[in-house]
């Protein structure tokens, strides 16, 4: 069974809008932890969060996560 | 901003003050109860909510096997101090187990 990861766009787009972890958090309503864990890989979120960051990035869900296959 | 609503658990630290009038020190630790009023200001988002989860459902594994274990040694001992510090026990052991689970399932995240 192939296990599908995201990977994400976040900190590079995160650095273009001046933007801090805890800043971000806040936009989407969740802790500086997740969007941490997010970034770093270690959590897979759910589609409507990664709707949401995508928003506050102005940024399209596919320019913010890519699809890691393995 | 979403709250978190297990702070309402840190209520439970009040069963700590029944120490105080009976003289029984015992009581003392419902006081740890208290520590869920810390995660108060934490909003409740996916991952924290995932994360009590999991670490729920591994205490209510370790409580099961826990009683299974109890009930078999009730039936053998046959003595009410034995079922006492069974159900004392198994309160400590799951606490413990949720605690522990969800602070490493905090820290390493969930791939």
């Amino acid at each position: 069974m192939e296990k599908i990861t995201f990977k994400s766009r976040i900190k590079e787009l995160r650095a273009r809008y001046d933007l801090t972890q805890e800043e971000l958090a806040n936009k989407v309503d969740v802790r500086r932890e997740t969007i941490g864990h997010i970034e770093n890989n270690k959590y897979n979120l759910s589609l409507i969060l990664a709707y949401k960051i995508s928003r506050a990035l102005n940024s399209t869900i596919e320019e913010v996560f890519i699809f890691d296959e393995q | 901003m979403k709250k978190n609503k297990l702070k309402y658990m840190g209520l439970l630290g009040l069963f700590g003050l029944i120490g105080l009038f009976t003289g029984n020190y015992g009581f003392f630790g419902f006081f740890g109860f208290f520590g869920f009023f810390g995660i108060s200001s934490q909003t409740n988002d996916e991952l924290l909510k995932k994360n009590l989860a999991r670490a729920g459902f591994n205490a209510f594994i370790v409580s099961n096997i826990a009683l299974v274990l109890s009930i078999v040694g009730i039936t053998l001992t046959e003595t009410i101090e034995f079922a006492a510090v069974m159900i004392a026990a198994i309160f400590v052991i799951q606490l413990f187990v949720f605690i522990i689970s969800f602070n490493y399932y905090e820290k390493r995240g969930d791939v």
